[in-house]
């Protein structure tokens, strides 16, 4: 294997082969990765880089591959979402509420993380709580997408809410990264930067340690450049914890195992309720061609129905913002994060630590949240939306019984220009449109960059599988991956910048 | 099931976020176009549906009734706003 | 002890029902590892579960569902194989999470009866109406400085059974009585050492009255209309103190009554310095709880075959012990004596 002309380039399975071979030692990968972070701030992709940690674990990673000691991700230099806590490293969730908060435990999923050899080069930008589609909505400012338009210097956004992890990705700033999807959080961002990035099934990963939003629908994945390295990453996020009362008690394949076995004989729907009004043609276009990629493979195409499609939306709106409303509710000032200074009383601290601490979308959502559980709302709202959550996850049933996977457009359109759409919060929504369904349901999805707009911009596809079964739609996508041949990169504009 | 102000107010009030007399109506307008969004979900018939409980199916998971945490007074105080002697301190709560 | 109060205008009767919040005997919390035993330094028995910390998750201790299902098989109740864990939504500086994780609308034990002796020998069965689980608050110091609040969080976890009577006391005996039987009733269990001192058993107590007539026409249609507007007395903390605050509430409300006054329903405080009830301060506006399912746990489902052998090992109780003294030919004049001498069961400790 030759080795690419710039370290940075590298792909996670090709750097642990490099890595693990001796040909390159993990302190010269990390050390190429923490110039690129450095040289890669005007991205402002991350909220925390940890350089001399990076370096500390690459070196220590070289003692044990020199010893021939190497676990399975020995060595290789990754970004953490700044919603994963981790033990000594200050953790904010993109929030001024957590303020210096410094978490003294480690999340399950980057304790996996480390005890497979992994190297941390910092955390990662996101929308405030993980809520949002475009990463405007962080304290620490917005992430620019390494992506610009053909002929353009508009700033773009890399999605949300992992849009710190999907820009580190895209911008060759770390071999891979860890995300959060709540709504569509991870395959959102990574459509729009092109690259992958999948929701496991819910309960796959732990949530321990990892900052709520909204309980029932959060589950951590992988956001990578190949669908090879999701594979690989995603075999060591998840476990069976039991210190997750959901996390789910059943055995993690190996998923890059089965990955090349190709979609010969797979049934592949096609849910008519995905094409929507007023998405860009481009979309529908490159939907199409996903379909006659896979047909021309072998795959069987089959055309099925989700009916309660269109209520996917409003019911995450309902759901997820009375979860949070509740889960956030420990941000008081009283035992960590941020604190007015000189209140009055008990009540004078909470309401202006709260009021001080979130940003705007939060504080909507909270108030959106408390409302729709108060007394004489809940069952017109909370009970209401739990009721259409079943309708939704029986659809994907009803479908699963003609079909392997679901073949679907990732996002409504490609990245955007920061500011384009803060005015409405429902028209930032609409950015999840094809993703919040699976969250819902529980279900994995897998967003995998298939083509570029017309004006030089990533799009993606997702497919949508049935519960547990990540490694089927990580064959579909590693098929896309080949058929579409997509190989195209950002521009470093940013390091001119 | 639009709010008005007092509404908003008694939310805020409700959600413990201080909120400007100055936010209320721009509040009002924003959650109003929220709640008459998600009124959609009225079109559809739900009668005999159980609401969903867990996306999950599987049995709780319970663990064994023994000591393995806690002790850990320092850490636990390390990002307090303010302690004292091992105790949150707040101000004076009247009961 | 008379069931009626007299007052100017004509006999009063007295109602009474309880919530009697029960420490579960456990060596850790309902949801974290962390240790329960009662008197440890500020905040050294806490885990960052109990804490609130972000990202925390709640397992449940196996222990302390079977400690409320024998709980309920003690009080000969209906056992629910399906249970549900809400969020109870409110902020105070000793709920870290901003929520109470209980058990509102499917309680893992439904009704059941506890039956206390009085003096006199008369028996009066007390319906139970539920037993659920919850987790308890951490603890509030107001005396220590002149400005502030302290709060350990030791308490904050551990499990509680809140059990919740019918009105179906009459006085403020039947009150201290019930309550005394409840006592001895877990206590034979080995599921709370019952010890108010310490805070392990506490009691909000319910106090209406109504004249007289009242109650037979609830017991005969179960419309609380016939009974009085009640007050809720909380956490009281000695049997002495439940009668006392029965007194002294039931007497307060007859004298407002009998002066034209109606009874705002309120929660109030037994100040047993002085003797007497008072109003809450801490009022502001009303409550919303915000019930709804605990996304972080899943419906607790339990096997008729686990129940069936928490049955098989109950230890006899006090109404048998009574029974079989009875029938090997020991008078029945002065029952409690008979079961209360038994002492706090403890839990071993590793």
């Amino acid at each position: 294997m030759p080795l690419p002309s710039s370290l940075t380039d590298f792909t996670l399975a090709d750097a642990r082969d490099a890595v693990h071979g001796k040909k390159v030692t993990s302190k010269e990968l990390t050390t190429a990765f923490v110039k690129a972070v450095a040289e890669a701030r005007p991205l402002n992709a991350f909220v925390t880089e940890t350089p001399e940690k990076a370096l500390e674990m690459a070196v220590a990673a070289d003692v044990r591959i020199a010893h021939g000691q190497a676990r399975p991700l020995e060595g290789l230099p990754l970004a953490i979402k700044d919603l994963f806590c981790t033990k000594g490293v200050k953790t904010t969730a993109g929030s001024a509420i957590l303020g210096n908060f410094v978490p003294p435990y480690e999340s399950t999923v980057t304790q996996n993380l480390w005890d497979a050899g992994a190297v941390m080069l910092g955390k990662t930008n996101m929308d405030e709580f993980a809520m949002g589609s475009s990463n405007e909505t962080s304290a620490f400012g917005p992430v620019f997408n390494p992506w610009r338009a053909r002929n353009s210097n508009q700033n773009l956004v890399p999605g949300g809410s992992s849009g710190g992890s999907a820009a580190a990705v895209s911008g060759h700033l770390c071999l891979a990264a860890t995300g959060t999807d709540t709504g569509g959080s991870i395959r959102q961002p990574a459509a729009v930067t092109g690259t992958v990035g999948l929701k496991p099934t819910y309960g796959r990963c732990s949530r321990w340690g990892i900052v709520a939003f909204a309980s029932s629908l959060d589950q951590a994945g992988p956001m990578t450049r190949t669908v090879r390295d999701a594979a690989i990453l995603l075999t060591h996020m998840a476990s069976v914890d039991p210190k997750d009362s959901t996390s789910l008690d059943v055995p993690i394949p190996d998923y890059e195992a089965g990955l090349e076995s190709g979609v010969k004989g797979l049934r592949i729907g096609i849910p008519k309720e995905y094409r929507i009004d007023g998405a860009p043609p481009e979309i529908d276009d490159l939907w199409n061609k996903g379909a006659e990629w896979l047909k021309a493979m072998g795959a069987e195409i089959v055309e099925v129905s989700l009916p309660h499609t269109k209520y996917a939306l409003p019911t995450y709106y309902i759901v997820a913002p009375a979860e949070a409303s509740s889960n956030l509710a420990r941000y008081d000032g009283v035992r960590f994060g941020h604190r007015a200074k000189g209140a009055r009383d008990i009540t004078d601290l909470y309401e202006r630590s709260r009021a001080e601490g979130f940003g705007k979308e939060v504080q909507r959502r909270i108030m959106v949240g408390t409302h729709v559980l108060s007394s004489g709302y809940y069952d017109a709202y909370y009970a209401r939306a739990q009721k259409l959550r079943t309708l939704i996850a029986r659809d994907f049933d009803e479908a699963f019984k003609r079909c392997d996977v679901l073949l679907t457009p990732a996002t409504p359109g490609p990245a955007f220009g920061i500011g384009e759409k803060t005015t409405d919060p429902k028209e930032m929504y609409l950015n999840d449109v094809f993703t919040v369904t699976v969250n819902l349901a529980g279900l994995p999805g897998i967003s995998v960059p298939a083509g570029l707009t017309a004006g030089g911009l990533p799009l993606g596809l997702q497919f949508i599988g049935k519960a547990f079964d990540e490694a089927t739609i990580l064959r579909a996508a590693r098929a896309i991956e080949t058929a579409s041949g997509f190989d195209a990169k950002p521009s470093p504009w940013w390091r001119a910048a | 099931m639009s709010v008005d102000k007092d509404t908003v107010r008694r939310i805020a009030k409700l959600s413990r976020i201080a909120l400007d007399e100055a936010r209320v109506a721009p509040m009002v307008d924003e959650l109003n176009g929220i709640f008459a969004w998600v009124q959609q979900l009225n079109e559809v018939d739900v009668t005999g549906v159980a609401p969903m409980t867990s996306v999950v199916e599987q049995r709780l998971k319970m663990r064994d009734d023994v000591v393995t945490d806690g002790d850990a007074a320092d850490a636990l105080m390390a990002n307090a706003p303010e302690g004292e002697d091992h105790f949150f301190v707040v101000p004076k709560v009247v009961e | 002890m008379s069931k009626t109060i007299k007052g100017t205008t004509g006999a009063w009767e007295i109602v009474i029902g309880m919530e009697v919040h029960a420490q579960i005997l456990s060596q850790s919390k309902l949801f974290s590892g962390a240790a329960t035993a009662f008197g440890a330094a500020p905040n050294s028995q806490v885990s960052f579960v109990d804490a609130g910390m972000p990202g925390m998750l709640p397992v449940i201790n196996r222990k302390c569902v079977e400690q409320a299902v024998r709980t309920g098989l003690g009080l000969k109740a209906r056992i629910n194989l399906s249970s549900v864990f809400d969020r109870k939504n409110y902020f105070y500086p000793d709920l870290p999470q901003g929520y109470q994780i209980s058990q509102y609308k499917n309680p893992i034990v439904g009704e059941g009866e506890v039956f206390i002796d009085l003096k006199d020998g008369e028996t009066v069965r007390v319906g139970i109406e539920r037993l659920h689980m919850e987790q308890d608050a951490g603890k509030s110091l107001h005396d220590q400085h002149p400005d502030s609040s302290y709060v350990d969080l030791n308490r904050s976890g551990i499990a509680l059974m809140e059990i919740v009577t019918k009105p179906h006391m009459r006085s403020s005996e039947e009150a201290a009585a019930f309550l005394r039987k409840l006592r001895a009733i877990v206590r034979y269990l080995g599921t709370c050492d019952g010890n108010m001192d310490e805070g392990s058993m506490r009691a909000d107590v319910n106090v209406s009255v109504c004249r007289v007539g009242g109650y037979e026409k609830f017991r005969a249609d179960g419309d609380f209309k016939h009974l009085g507007t009640r007050c809720e007395i909380k956490n009281v903390n000695s049997m002495r103190f439940v009668a006392l605050a029965v007194e002294y509430e039931a007497r307060r409300q007859v004298d407002i009554l009998e002066d034209g006054g109606k009874i705002d329903q309120e929660t109030r405080l037994y100040d047993s310095k002085v003797n007497e009830t008072r109003a809450m301060r801490s009022k502001e506006e009303a409550h919303d709880y915000r019930y709804f399912p605990d996304p972080d746990l899943l419906p607790l489902v339990l096997d008729q075959a686990w129940v069936d052998a928490i049955a098989a090992s109950l230890p006899e109780l006090p109404d048998e012990k009574k029974a079989r003294l009875i029938k090997a030919g020991l008078s029945a004049m002065t029952p409690p004596s008979w079961w209360r001498r038994r002492r706090a069961p403890t839990i071993s400790r590793r």
